[in-house]
């Protein structure tokens, strides 16, 4: 793509559900007439997304623009922009030939034009002589046609693709993407496809946007995708990979049997290796190897898998052709992971990378946060046992008459928080400048924090005090706490607290 | 992905201007005049307490109260002894058979309940049925007190109360995965300790509502005390009804209100130790979800083990006998009326003498019966075209809006389910007397939308909440506004569901007795009126007009059935 021609600009789009947000700065230009896939796992976002580019959800903040038109409260049927559901959502009481023409009636075409259209979508999806059935009596992959030529018939700009073929068998969906790129070749038409299948991804697209917690992580063409990651999570998501920690002590590039060598410059921590790549025994001039011990092996007809686990601890694949058979695969065997050196990619983050949303500000919403360290521990902020977060919407915060109930839905723990056991007693940071917020505003933080039934035998030791790390408050609890039912009260009683503010 | 969840949205005023038709029907014919009876209450005849103070002192009225309880309790537990395995049975037989056992519960439950009172009439008389029978073949030699006293009530409310519980449990049954009797059977647990552990606790819920459910329509019962019972079976509402008639409206009110706290009571009380209103109120299974009891310690012991011993054995045969007694139960006396009405003769002699047509000529010879019959369809298609009018946009509104004012207008909408009939029948005399409409066949149809309405609602919200967004979202998407996919798509996909609204809003209108009783006065008599002013003196005319009642609620029940069924036209 080197001329840009996009069709459909998208710029720091942001969604927030109350307070989770899908969409975290969404930065994105859609070719004319390209095949982009959006990939990721679920609740990653990309439906989110694709539900904003057709117009069925509102952005919090940012911008859609189509050909330079602003769709941004543009309902969606006035966006021209076709879509494929998941499940198809023929409407039932219509035939096919009325589903397809739905569009166009809408659209006020004549009679003939409508049923000339009508016939040629048909033939386009080769369902020439169904016109009069109705979408109960068609298979899921005529349903799936006819979906296709429903959302083709008037002519979109963009067509978009919710997971469509997700709820056919594994043939099918192959047969469906020879079938899907043939379309796509023939009309011209830009396609946007969302899934979580990274093999569906690659085979179809011109583009994959890889995205992981409302963010896109990488966007390039699936060869560049596959063969240089560069992203943790895309070398973990597309395809499989063996990732190895350069800073390991134990790699040592002058041992013939157990020596890395990258280029350990600038921040890159992690090296990738595709299972393809690697292999198992001797190392040759020039190779990276790594003792290895086997842990299983999978046949699977074309290849054989082999789990391995690496001195160094991590864990490894190597795909092997079914042909060499000469080699014991036995588990527990003792090898040497090997890989010529150019095979190796570095990453160029770590494998947490995903999740910094922690310290990107959501626009519309302030947040807030409850640290929490051992008894006494006077820890700097970076090292404190767990973290609840929350969002707050100013305007909410602003609100003293609203109840409890409003502020819980809105205040959400930071999953990590919710998975660590707290030991008792602990403080509980409220906040780092606490102290602006005015003593009435403590005490009102520290009752919320309270009233929780489920805290009921936790008792307070003290008044809050500040320091410079922030405003502490130690609380027992009567057995070990779980963390969520911590960072449940401490977030809801910071809730109270923004209120009083 | 909490987008995909999210129903397309409408704007807040498109949302309050589909509520407030439904809303503010009720609050003017419904929430007021309840709130007027409570008025009337402490106001008539004098500004005091003093019908409650009646009713606290004089033994007569706590033993009417006594009465109410001790039969309504007794029916419930029977509709659940005999309703639960019916329920079992129905739920485990092959699918097609289930249907046909299913059928067995509806027809009666579709039937008239004046119909099924003058069947047991016909039955349990002194020269009914049974006792002919029994004294032709010699088992007995003078008729047995089968009728007018206790015996009678409590078969013919069980009989009428039954369908109800079924229809609960079997609704709760049907989301519970067979397998885990399977699981249990592996886990060594013989069939019926793996029943009692792994089955029923699941169940529990639809137990409670079933119960909950007969429970609250027992004791606002009217109609069978006082056709199959004698005076010591007079209940409460036969008192209230009794009490308008002699123009006590202050009393009335007073037991009214008795009535009605007693019945929140209830409610309140249970859906706090047991939970079980969601499974009524759902409108659908999803309420019923298994609840984490106090008891969650295993409470194995001697009572139990006995009771294992008692029933493994049996526990395989036991759903089969009793719901195929029960079955036969319910249908059988739902016949009864046909060959009754075909004989030539005033009474039931056994065997039959012979066929005649006498008692349909009797009946559209009568002037007042025809009047009543067309009466009653003008009142239950004005009933069905102003529930629907009301309850399509409002269902619209509370499933699209899902939470706040919405969800707050349905549990006001559904409320008329739980609230004792004769309550809402004399709120609406009261209220209806006040602005003339008593004896109209609009004042008649608007008192039936009180009551249709909530059916309509419940029944329209199951179907929209199964609704598939995305099939408004591809609407959206290929060009059609809001208001165009809701005519389009919307609205023709629940169709079938809007049919069901429709034939259930008839049926409450047609069968609907009390405020007809109350609010109908001579000219806007309707056919059930009519059928209650006669059964003081039965004759088999009331056989022919219950027979042709039965074919007319089969053959709309079969209208609508087709309607549901039916393709979409072919352009």
């Amino acid at each position: 793509m080197n001329t840009s021609d996009p069709v459909l600009q998208i710029e720091q789009l942001h969604k927030t559900f109350g307070a989770v947000a899908a969409l975290r700065g969404i930065d994105l230009a859609i070719e004319r007439g390209e095949f982009l896939t959006l990939l990721g796992p679920s609740g990653s976002g990309k439906s989110t997304l694709l539900m904003l580019i057709a117009g069925f959800e509102q952005p919090s903040a940012g911008r859609i623009r189509m050909d330079d038109q602003d769709l941004v409260g543009v309902p969606a049927y006035k966006r021209q922009i076709g879509v494929v559901f998941q499940n198809y959502a023929l409407f039932p009481h219509l035939t096919v030939t009325e589903n397809i023409a739905f569009s166009l009636r809408n659209l006020r075409w004549s009679t003939p034009a409508i049923a000339e259209r009508v016939s040629e979508m048909l033939q386009l999806v080769r369902m020439e002589g169904y016109g009069d059935r109705l979408p109960e009596e068609l298979s899921g992959g005529q349903q799936q046609r006819v979906a296709m030529a429903r959302a083709l018939a008037f002519k979109p700009k963009i067509l978009l693709l919710d997971e469509p073929l997700g709820a056919l068998d594994r043939k099918l969906r192959e047969h469906m993407h020879v079938e899907l790129r043939k379309i796509h070749r023939q009309l011209e038409t830009t396609l946007v496809y969302v899934t979580h299948d990274q093999e569906e991804a690659m085979v179809m697209s011109d583009r994959i946007a890889v995205m992981n917690e409302g963010r896109i992580v990488r966007l390039d063409t699936p060869r560049a995708l596959y063969e240089d990651p560069q992203a943790h999570f895309v070398a973990g998501f597309i395809g499989e990979a063996t990732i190895i920690k350069l800073t390991d002590p134990s790699a040592r590039p002058d041992d013939p049997d157990h020596r890395v060598s990258a280029d350990p410059t600038g921040k890159a921590a992690y090296l990738a290796v595709r299972p393809e790549k690697a292999r198992l025994g001797r190392p040759g001039e020039g190779d990276n190897a790594i003792p290895a011990t086997i842990e299983e092996t999978l046949y699977a007809g074309d290849v054989t898998k082999v789990i391995l686990r690496l001195a160094t601890g991590e864990p490894a694949i190597v795909k092997l052709s079914s042909d060499d058979g000469e080699m014991s695969l036995e588990p527990g065997t003792r090898t040497t992971f090997v890989w010529r050196r150019e095979d190796g990619r570095l990453l160029h983050d770590g494998p947490r990378s995903g999740r910094d949303h922690l310290t990107q500000p959501c626009p519309s919403a302030v947040r807030i946060q409850a640290c929490a360290r051992g008894a006494g521990e006077k820890m700097p902020q970076a090292h404190s046992l767990l973290c609840g977060s929350a969002w707050v919407k100013p305007w909410r915060a602003r609100t003293r008459t609203l109840g409890d109930k409003k502020w819980r839905r809105d205040l959400q723990p930071d999953e990590e928080a919710m998975s660590q056991d707290v030991p008792s007693p602990i403080d509980l940071r409220l906040m780092k400048d606490a102290s602006a917020w005015g003593r009435q505003g403590r005490a009102a933080a520290w009752q919320g924090y309270h009233a929780q039934p489920h805290r009921r035998g936790s008792r307070a030791s003290g008044d809050p005090h500040t320091e410079d790390s922030g405003t502490w408050i130690r609380a027992r609890f009567p057995g070990a706490a779980h963390g969520s039912a911590f960072a449940r009260s401490a977030i809801h009683g910071l809730g109270l607290f923004a209120r009083d503010a | 992905m909490r987008g995909a969840a999210r129903p397309p949205g409408r704007s807040r005023l498109a949302i309050a201007l589909l509520l407030v038709p439904a809303v503010a029907f009720l609050v003017v014919f419904y929430a007021v005049p309840l709130w007027d009876v409570i008025l009337l209450s402490v106001t008539e005849p004098t500004v005091s307490l003093d019908n409650f103070a009646e009713i606290a002192e004089k033994g007569f009225y706590h033993s009417i109260l006594l009465t109410t309880f001790e039969i309504s309790l007794v029916v419930a537990g029977l509709c659940l002894l005999l309703g639960y395995p019916t329920a079992l049975l129905i739920v485990h037989l092959p699918a097609n058979l289930g249907r046909i056992a299913l059928l067995f519960v509806v027809v009666p439950f579709f039937t008239s309940l004046l119909v099924r009172n003058f069947s047991w009439i016909f039955l349990l008389g002194n020269r009914g049925v049974v006792n002919s029978l029994l004294l032709y073949l010699g088992l007995i030699d003078e008729p047995l007190a089968l009728m007018y006293n206790r015996f009678g009530v409590l078969v013919g409310m069980t009989h009428v109360l039954l369908p109800y519980a079924i229809l609960v449990i079997v609704s709760v049954l049907r989301t519970i995965d067979p397998r885990v009797l399977l699981a249990a059977g592996s886990l060594a647990a013989p069939p019926f300790t793996a029943f009692r552990r792994a089955y029923f606790p699941l169940s529990l819920q639809g137990v409670v509502a079933a119960f909950l459910l007969v429970f609250l329509i027992s004791i606002a019962f009217f109609v069978t005390p006082a056709m199959l019972g004698s005076p010591k079976e007079i209940m409460i509402a036969n008192m209230i009804s009794s009490k308008v008639g002699f123009l006590e409206w202050g009393f009335a009110a007073a037991l009214s209100v008795v009535l009605l706290v007693t019945s929140f009571l209830l409610i309140f009380l249970i859906q706090r130790f047991f939970g079980g209103l969601g499974v009524l109120t759902a409108g659908s299974a999803d309420g019923n979800r298994p609840r984490r009891f106090r008891r969650s310690k295993s409470h194995e012991g001697k009572l139990t083990g006995a009771l294992d011993r008692i029933m493994n054995p049996l526990w395989p045969y036991l759903p089969p006998i009793v719901g195929v007694a029960v079955l036969a139960f319910l249908f059988l006396p739902v016949l009864i009326v046909i060959p009754i009405s075909l004989s030539p003769q005033e009474y039931f002699v056994f065997p039959p003498s012979g066929l005649s047509l006498r008692w349909y000529e009797a009946y559209f010879d009568s002037r007042s019966w025809t009047t009543a019959t067309v009466n009653s369809i003008q009142v239950a298609g004005m009933t069905v075209v102003m529930t629907l009018l009301l309850a399509v946009p409002v269902s619209l509104a509370i499933v699209k809006s899902g939470r706040g004012v919405a969800a707050m207008a349905y549990a006001f909408i559904i409320s008329p389910i739980v609230m004792p009939g004769i309550i809402i029948a004399i709120a609406v005399f009261f209220f209806f007397a006040r602005l003339g409409l008593n004896g109209t066949t609009w004042g008649l149809s608007i008192g039936h939308t009180i009551g249709a309405l909530p059916l309509a609602t419940v029944v329209l919200c199951a179907a929209l909440r199964n609704f598939d967004n995305n099939l408004e979202r591809a609407s959206m998407s290929l060009g059609a506004g809001p208001f165009a996919t809701t005519l389009k798509v919307t609205l023709p996909v629940i169709k079938p569901a809007i049919f069901t609204a429709a034939f259930l809003a008839f049926l409450h209108s047609f069968d609907e007795i009390l405020i007809a009783l109350l609010v109908s006065g001579v000219r806007a008599r309707t056919l059930p009126k009519k059928m209650w002013e006669s059964f003081q003196d039965v004759d088999p005319t009331i056989a022919a007009v219950s027979t042709l009642l039965i074919l007319f609620t089969g053959a709309l029940w079969l209208t609508s059935y087709l309607f549901r069924g039916r393709r979409p036209g072919r352009r």
